[in-house]
């Protein structure tokens, strides 16, 4: 209760994700119908008391669309930002810490990484590997660990410093326990933020893919219905942009209020 | 007679933080005359830097300011707004820290920083007069060469450098009151008491009330006249400097006074047998009712349950104990 | 001077722990695209610690004091010289695992900042257990409880769940102290161990510190710019300028009757607090600041500030002369006679 008194952009966040989580993990009870079958419908329908959130061109259900989209973004961007998180400490972590020749590899990879123009590269890489969801989870966290590695590197130069760390060393600690023991606990704040944004990132880098035809045909995806809405708003069917929009910037925008609520507790300065 | 410059009573602050309150300061009033070095002595945590923070002005908007009366120069600063407040800050009184680095902008030259503070005072100024009066204000503060500092940037700078500029800065506009918030902490013992002396000369060239804000009591030896002893946000006793250290009643400031008189000895060893008649061991803390002190006096009694006043005594002196 | 003689080989048969000899260490610094240069943080420095003894190193910010405990901790490598600990070459012993495992249980450290020496993540339980992990020993929680009592903590099983923001700075200080006891060492490195504190609190810790020292027959290296603190603790004091040791004695010797005009300078300046004492109305000073170390001034290092100058000191470095046993001082003044 406490963290939530010192911060009402987590309250917030914590409030809205845990509705959305709620809304995916509850959505083959909220609705009997399979998201991906055509034909509910003879071409579009308002919403209506049997169509929550109407039907598309191809009489899909829009709402179980758009529940089961949620587990699709979240399942996603859960997993690919873990996977980023694990590989910049990988990354980070060693070359913070030993500095030298180590560092300078692998930040020169990390330079490579973040001079390249990050979307058109993951646009290519599922073209070429294969809209599989396996694959859109892997390329995601390929491209994306170079900011969080960088972020981690950064703050093990600052904490490496600190007098505990010597402490450490002088009581015989070997580089493994300082580095995962001493510094990794005091590295994660900052990180923890930024892969909360990182989360958000992901969500969005799904949707684009999908919107795009790259997204795994057999998971209903956000962006892949906002393809289909793209050609039904002409004909007035607004349901099939509006939902799924308002669940897409919904989620984002918590997740960020996350990134921003975790701040908050971790630099108690920073508020008022 | 000097005049007062300064008079504070009953100043009380409140710093408010969501659910937390915490009294940092309570009940304090002092006053200092033309030409005065008043010292507030305290440990970490005893308010001594928020009460001069207060009378300035500048402690955050969290912290909730109340006092019966705060006058300077015959002004009423309590109700003042911020104009004539701005107007107060940059003119009589200023202010020096204790670590300047880090109130100097890292990236603009000394010499541009003293032109800004001169033109501030002073907005017509021309930019040679500037130049040859920040070299004058350098000579002042006993920098050998002040051309080649005027072209350095902070970084390049020693402490005891950057003190100097600082107060040199300081003394731009002719104060009248300068508040040194622990001036020579973070400086090495010889750079200490050149900055203690020149603090010194300039209080007598230019009439200058001090209030010397340390935890080190040996530096209110040399430079001040009357010393307020600060413990828990409240004056346990005051006297003057002569008087502190000749004849001290609290508890509290005759553990002060025998722990930097036994490190100056040498004879720490020795302290222990002295404190224990002052002092009983306790270093946790919990809530204290009555005497602020009571947890870690030996000699209280049950009156000591309610809180003491200010009590009187002969001459300047002031002690705040039923105990005496 | 018979007598004389026979206490220096008394003292001289008390063990040498650390024997220092030539210790140089230097930083290198880019200047320029091309152009670099060196920061002489330590400049030839000869000394030995004995056991049982306080060593004290006394010097300003910039006098490589804090280099040399650096480098006597095995955190720096020296640029030039030697460190012997116990007969050996510290270097090889650091480079092999378990004799560097057992010079870590031996040499212990205190550092400055309590505020940044314990992981603010860590309870003092953590932080204390911590040395007996390294050294795969079995952690007991009467052991850990035994060193908090040790160092004044009471009571003790109040203080293990705590985490460090919940700590004072003088307890902090005191948790230091426990985590470098905690192996039992035999030589404790305090790096200015009171520096943060309140007087009252430096008092209390430098009482602790004796306490210690007299229980458990540790050897002190202790480093301090507070000259005042080391009287109540020194056996042996070393006074550093800009990277060289300029005075060298028993503590007695340096504090009663100090011979390089810097340290008495040093002295001099310490304010005391007795408003009565002559000293706190004229406060005697010594002008000037310590040199830059990339470029320190020819002949004697202390020449530009020393009132007592003569014509030889900006061109001959100044020898090491004995003044008495034990007692060595680099300064042509005495060299003159």
């Amino acid at each position: 209760m406490f963290l939530f008194r010192r911060s009402r952009s987590l309250t917030i966040s914590l409030i809205l994700l845990s509705s959305i989580i709620f809304l995916g993990l509850t959505a083959g009870i909220l609705t009997d119908k399979d998201p991906l079958k055509t034909g509910y419908s003879q071409g579009l329908t308002p919403p209506s008391p049997q169509f929550p959130m109407g039907t598309d061109q191809l009489g899909r259900d829009v709402f179980s669309w758009t529940l089961y989209g949620i587990r699709t973004a979240l399942f996603v961007s859960l997993v690919s930002t873990s996977l980023t998180v694990l590989i910049s400490i990988t990354v980070g972590l060693p070359a913070g810490y030993f500095g030298g020749k180590l560092d300078q590899l692998l930040m020169r990879v990390t330079d490579f990484f973040l001079s390249i123009p990050r979307f058109i590269l993951i646009i290519f890489a599922v073209i070429i590997f294969g809209p599989t969801l396996t694959n859109i989870i892997l390329i995601l966290s390929v491209f994306s660990w170079p900011t969080i590695a960088r972020i981690v590197r950064a703050e093990v130069l600052s904490i490496k410093e600190r007098e505990y760390v010597q402490a450490a060393k002088v009581l015989g600690a070997g580089n493994f326990d300082i580095m995962f023991n001493e510094i990794l606990p005091n590295v994660m704040p900052p990180v923890l933020v930024a892969s909360a944004l990182q989360m958000s990132d992901a969500i969005l880098a799904e949707a684009g893919l999908s919107f795009l035809g790259l997204g795994d045909p057999n998971m209903a995806s956000w962006g892949r219905i906002l393809a289909i809405a793209r050609q039904a708003i002409y004909v007035g069917g607004w349901w099939t942009l509006a939902f799924p929009s308002i669940f897409i910037t919904i989620t984002v925008l918590s997740v960020n209020l996350l990134a921003d609520g975790l701040n908050d507790i971790f630099n108690p300065k920073s508020i008022r | 007679m000097a005049e007062t410059l300064l008079k504070v009573e009953d100043l009380n602050v409140e710093y408010v933080l969501r659910e937390y309150k915490v009294n940092a300061v309570r009940n304090v009033s002092f006053y200092i005359n033309e030409g005065e070095c008043i010292a507030l002595v305290g440990e970490s945590g005893s308010g001594k830097s928020t009460v001069a923070m207060a009378v300035m002005g500048l402690l955050p908007p969290y912290a909730k300011i109340s006092a019966k009366k705060i006058t300077f120069d015959g002004k009423d600063i309590l109700n003042a707004d911020e104009r004539l407040m701005t107007e107060i800050r940059g003119k009589d009184v200023t202010v020096i820290f204790q670590d300047p680095i880090s109130y100097l902008n890292p990236i603009i030259s000394v010499g541009e920083q003293i032109f800004e503070a001169l033109m501030a005072h002073n907005p017509k100024i021309s930019s040679n007069e500037a130049h040859a009066q920040a070299i004058e204000l350098l000579k002042k503060v006993r920098i050998a060469d002040p051309e080649r500092v005027l072209k350095m940037y902070p970084f390049q700078l020693s402490g005891g450098m950057a003190q100097r500029v600082f107060i040199a800065m300081a003394i731009s506009a002719k104060p009248k009151l300068l508040i040194a918030d622990e001036p020579t902490t973070a400086l090495d013992l010889t750079i200490q008491s050149q900055i203690l002396k020149l603090l010194n000369n300039l209080r007598k060239e230019y009439n200058l009330s001090i209030i010397l804000i340390t935890h080190d009591l040996s530096l209110t030896s040399y430079l001040a006249d009357r010393i307020y002893v600060m413990y828990n946000g409240q004056v346990v006793e005051e006297d003057s400097v002569e008087g502190i250290f000749s004849n001290p009643i609290h508890p509290y400031t005759k553990t002060l006074i025998l722990s930097s008189q036994a490190i100056y000895l040498g004879e720490v060893k020795r302290l222990r047998e002295k404190m224990a008649t002052i002092t009983e061991k306790v270093e946790n803390s919990y809530t204290i009712k009555g005497c602020d002190f009571i947890r870690k006096c030996s000699n209280y009694s049950l009156e000591c349950e309610k809180e003491p006043p200010l009590i009187e005594c002969n001459g300047l002196k002031k002690v705040r104990c039923w105990r005496i | 001077m018979q007598w004389l003689k026979e206490g220096s080989v008394l003292a001289n048969m008390r063990q040498t722990i650390f024997l220092i000899t030539g210790l140089k260490k230097y930083y290198m610094v880019k200047t320029g695209l091309f152009s670099k240069a060196y920061i002489k943080a330590v400049d030839g420095v000869n000394f030995h610690i004995r056991e049982g003894e306080t060593y004290c190193i006394v010097g300003e910010s910039g006098s490589g004091k804090t280099t040399v405990t650096k480098m006597l901790l095995g955190l720096e490598q020296p640029t030039e010289g030697k460190i012997e600990f116990l007969g050996k070459d510290l270097a090889k012993i650091l480079s092999n695992n378990s004799s560097a495992k057992e010079f870590r249980k031996n040499v212990q450290a205190v550092f400055q900042d309590p505020y940044s020496s314990l992981n603010p993540r860590k309870t003092v339980k953590d932080i204390l257990e911590k040395p007996f992990k390294v050294h795969n020993s079995v952690i007991e929680e009467k052991t850990v409880v035994r060193l908090l009592e040790e160092v004044g903590l009471t009571p003790a099983k109040e203080f293990l769940p705590r985490y460090v923001h919940q700590l004072s700075g003088g307890q902090r200080q005191r948790v230091c102290i426990a985590r470098a006891l905690a192996l039992k060492p035999k030589v404790v490195i305090l790096d200015e161990p009171t520096a943060a504190l309140d007087v009252t609190i430096k008092a209390q810790i430098l009482n602790l510190l004796i306490d210690l020292k007299e229980k458990y027959n540790l050897t002190y290296v202790i480093i301090s710019h507070e000259l005042p603190l080391l009287k109540s603790i020194a056996d042996k004091v070393s006074v550093m300028y800009a990277g060289k040791v300029v005075e060298e004695g028993p503590a007695e010797r340096i504090f009663n009757s100090p011979k390089h005009p810097y340290t008495l300078g040093l002295l001099e300046s310490i304010p005391p607090p007795d408003p009565k004492s002559a000293k706190s109305k004229t406060l005697p000073t010594l002008e000037g600041e310590p040199p830059s170390p990339v470029n320190p001034p020819k002949g004697c290092r202390f020449h530009p500030r020393c009132p007592y100058r003569f014509n030889l000191c900006d061109k001959l470095e100044p020898k090491e002369i004995e003044v008495f046993p034990e007692h060595r001082v680099s300064c042509h003044l005495l060299d003159k006679k």
